[in-house]
Formats: structure tokens, sequence, C-alpha cells
């Protein structure tokens, strides 16, 4: 099985990916099910919009996409507001991207937010690599603050945060990496040693195609017992479901 | 043909011209079976910023890339804080036969807008010298930085190593739209930035390119997919993977 932890759906400004187009893309790449986030824009701003398509097309495919929400820190009470609306909706996790929205990710704006996810148990994605606002050592300073609650590393780290995730995330257990736009050797390293326990197979469609990042994982991770871990049993472990 | 417009060779200085050719002659073998038919890359030590003998380095891999004419085209590498960075960078191109410059802004130490680096670019600019810079990661290799020094040197042959990374590859199409001697690998962004970019810039300024020496030969299988699996016509394609390289080195 195969369960892509980074997937984006909705009509965007700089993307647009209707839920036909990414499960024909999951389709053709024997990929079953998707984490699926609001996109760009819904990101930024008008996040109910956005948490609404992402809940509407996991209710059309519930065996297909599990929907992650999202809310804008800035919004202070109503974006709690929100988030806590969406979980009732049938979210299953937190989609934070601190670029997009405007904040830097271990700033304590976010705080209410995170405490929210970590009161339902929900797993927090978190993206990272860009520099002031999602630094990988940031979202450490982050997942201290909440031992008790699972983050996913968004792209982990890619492109130019290398040298910080061995010696920085390695001991952090609340932290788990996505493998989306990042390098085959950095994902190796990174397996080796945190173990596949700690990775998740993402592809950010559609920023990338299945087939080169199934590919590309294929050369990061060749043992066939920890590729299965990171194809699907770490993201699924991480939403609280059967791993078969 | 396939022309990887971006590379390295990890090989320390002490192994000598005859072990590095053993290896250059290794790793460009490990390249043809991935399907890459030449290469253009610098060495990984003088880039590092405690870096002081570049002429020492320069004579070394120019000596060891000298029995892979056709294959292999290098690249020289100077500190622009050195004063006599801009007359190696013409002992480079007139005696040891290099044709491009890489310059690492990040790890180098320096930024591309300080006056001092006016006399490599000058002199890059009066060669036809290409000059690789090491983009996508701000402060000092920020995209826009190193665009910069096209713009104020319109001579200058500029390639963005990285096509602007994940962050900053909207500003790399931007300028090699507005720039015509810009020139971008695409060595890093995503595929939605990547078909964005053979979109919107012309094909005879894109190139294919690994980083293979910064990770594995797994690099070179990622970005060789991640370029197959772009929309393009054949002219295109063909440009893309080699044909751009090979005209920039002048060696079509």
């Amino acid at each position: 099985m195969i369960v892509d932890c980074h997937a984006h759906i909705g009509e965007g400004v700089y993307q647009t990916c209707q839920p036909a187009q990414l499960l024909a893309g999951m389709d053709a790449s024997g990929i079953e099910r998707a984490v699926v986030c609001p996109i760009d824009r819904n990101l930024a701003v008008d996040n109910a919009e956005g948490n609404d398509y992402v809940l509407a097309a996991a209710a059309q495919h519930p065996d297909r996409l599990i929907p992650f929400a999202t809310a804008n820190p800035w919004y202070g009470a109503a974006a709690v507001a929100e988030l806590q609306r969406a979980i009732e909706a049938g979210a299953r996790g937190l989609k934070l991207h601190s670029k997009l929205q405007g904040f830097t990710i271990s700033d304590d704006i976010v705080n209410p937010l995170i405490e929210v996810a970590g009161e339902h148990g929900l797993p927090v994605f978190v993206h990272s690599g860009t520099m002031v606002c999602a630094e990988p050592l940031q979202v450490a300073m982050l997942a201290r603050r909440y031992p008790s609650v699972n983050f996913i590393m968004g792209h982990s780290g890619a492109t130019d945060f290398w040298n910080d995730m061995i010696p920085g995330i390695t001991g952090i257990a609340n932290i788990y990496l996505d493998t989306s736009l990042n390098n085959p050797t950095s994902i190796g390293s990174y397996c080796e040693a945190m173990g596949p326990e700690r990775l998740c197979f993402g592809s950010d469609f559609p920023q990338n195609t299945y087939p080169v990042e199934l590919e590309k994982l294929q050369d990061a991770v060749p043992d066939e017992k920890q590729r299965r871990i990171v194809l699907a049993e770490t993201i699924l472990r991480l939403l609280g479901e059967e791993v078969g | 043909m396939v022309i990887d417009a971006h590379m390295h060779f990890d090989i320390p200085l002490k192994a000598g011209v005859d072990e590095a050719r053993r290896v250059m002659e290794q790793e460009l073998e490990l390249m043809a079976e991935a399907g890459v038919d030449g290469a253009t890359g610098s060495l990984i030590e003088p880039l590092r910023c405690n870096c002081v003998a570049h002429s020492e380095y320069n004579d070394f891999f120019a000596a060891t890339s000298r029995g892979f004419a056709g294959r292999f085209w290098p690249w020289c590498v100077v500190n622009p804080l050195d004063d006599d960075a801009a007359d190696e960078i013409r002992r480079c191109y007139e005696v040891l036969g290099i044709k491009a410059l890489k310059l690492h802004p990040w790890l180098q130490g320096f930024s591309c807008s300080d006056d001092y680096c006016n006399p490599v670019f000058e002199v890059c600019a009066e060669l036809g010298m290409p000059i690789n810079l090491h983009d996508g990661s701000p402060p000092y290799s920020a995209t826009a930085g190193c665009g910069e020094v096209a713009r104020r040197y319109p001579e200058a042959k500029v390639v963005l190593a990285h096509a602007g990374l994940n962050d900053q590859w909207r500003q790399a199409r931007d300028l090699a739209c507005e720039l015509p001697n810009i020139y971008l690998t695409m060595s890093g962004p995503s595929m939605l930035a990547m078909q964005s970019i053979v979109d919107n810039v012309a094909a005879d300024r894109i190139m294919y390119g690994s980083d293979y020496g910064a990770g594995g030969v797994s690099l070179i299988h990622y970005r060789l997919d991640k370029i197959k699996q772009l929309e393009m016509d054949d002219d295109t394609r063909r440009m893309v993977l080699g044909e751009t390289a090979l005209r920039l080195l002048g060696a079509k």
C-alpha cells in the first residue's frame, strides 16, 4: 500500500488541482490514499473555503482522500474556531504553511492552533525549508514546546538545511519527515540516521509527479521492508489507523 | 546528447593528478551508465571559505580534466576577495584553457553586490566566460542578488545554478525572461516550477544539471527523470538536455 502524506487540491492562484486530477495521478502510480490539504491561496486566506473543499472531496472519496484543515494564525480566535469547525466536520490533521501564512513557525502566535490539534490527538503538518520562517530548527523549537503533538516536517528541510537535520532533528521523536521535493541522497541519510519509522512518503502534488517521487524513493530507501514503512506505515500510524 | 551542466567532483588536491584522473574516469563512467554523455562542473574543495590555494586547485583540475576533452569541461574557482582573483581567471582562461567560472557566494562568504567582485565579473564579461553562481539561498546566494550581476554586466553570461530552488524559482524564471544573459540549470525546483520555466524561458538558456557531487548518483537519475517528464517539444528537449550547455561552453 502507498499513502501520500502531502497533496493539495483546490482552485488556487498559482496552482489548481481538482480531486479528479489527483485521483488520476494516484491511480496511474498505484497510490491508494492521499492526505489532501487546501491549495496556495486557501492556505493564506479564505481558509474555510479551502477546508470545505478538501472536506467535500474526502467525503466523496472517503477510502482515498484524508482531509487536513488549515487556519492562518493571524486570524486569532477566528482561526481557532475555524480549525475546531473543520475538525468536527472530519479533518484528520492540521496543515500550517508559515511562508504562505506570514509568520515564523516557532513564534507563539501558532500556539492556540497546536493546542487544538493536540487536544484532538491530530498530527500537524508544517512546511519547512524556507529561510527565516520555516527552518527545521524552528520546527524543532515548536516540537519541543509540544512534545505530545506529532509534527510532519514538509520537504524535510529541503533545500538548504541538510546540515541541521541529522544533528538537530534526530533526537526529537515527535518530528516526522515528508520526502517530497527533497533529494534521494538526503532522504537516504535521514532514513539511516532516524529510521524509516520517522519518514513519510509525500509528493506535494501537483508540485511534483508521482512517478518521479516514487522512483526517487527506490533510490533513497533501497531496502524493501524499510520502504514499505516509509510509503504507508508511518503516516497511517500518525493518523491512528491500523497498519496491516 | 545529454550534458550535465551542473556537477561537482569531490576529489581532494592531495589525491594528485593520476588518482584524480582515475576517479574522474570512474565517475564519468557512472554518469554514462545513467545516460549522461558529458558534464561540466567544479571541484568542491576550493568552494569552501577556508581555501587559500585557488591557483593550485585550478592547475590541478585543469591537468586532471585534460584527458577528458569532449566529455568534461572544468570550471575554475577563485575567491573574489583576493586581490588577484581577476588575474587568476584570465590565467585560467588563457593558459589553462578553462572556459567557465564557478562561484558559491554562500559557501565562500561574499556578496555579489560588493565592489570587490566587480573586477571578477568584468574579466568574465570581457572573456565571454560563463559565471556559474549558486543561487536560491539567501542572503548571499539569493536569486535576485545573483541575477543582479547579469543586469550590471550585460556582456556577462550568468548561470543561476539552481534556478531559484524551491522558494525563489519565480524570480529565476522572471529574471531569465527579462535578461538575455541569464541561464538556468534546473537543479532543485519542483516539476511544476520546471514546467513553468520551460514554458516561459527560451530553450537556449535552460539546462539540465544534477548537482551530482553534492549527493550520490541517485541525484543524476532523479533530476534527469524530472526533465524527461516535462512537456516540451523535441527541439526544446534537445536544447535543455545538452545543446544549450555545449553552446554556452563554446563546444558547439
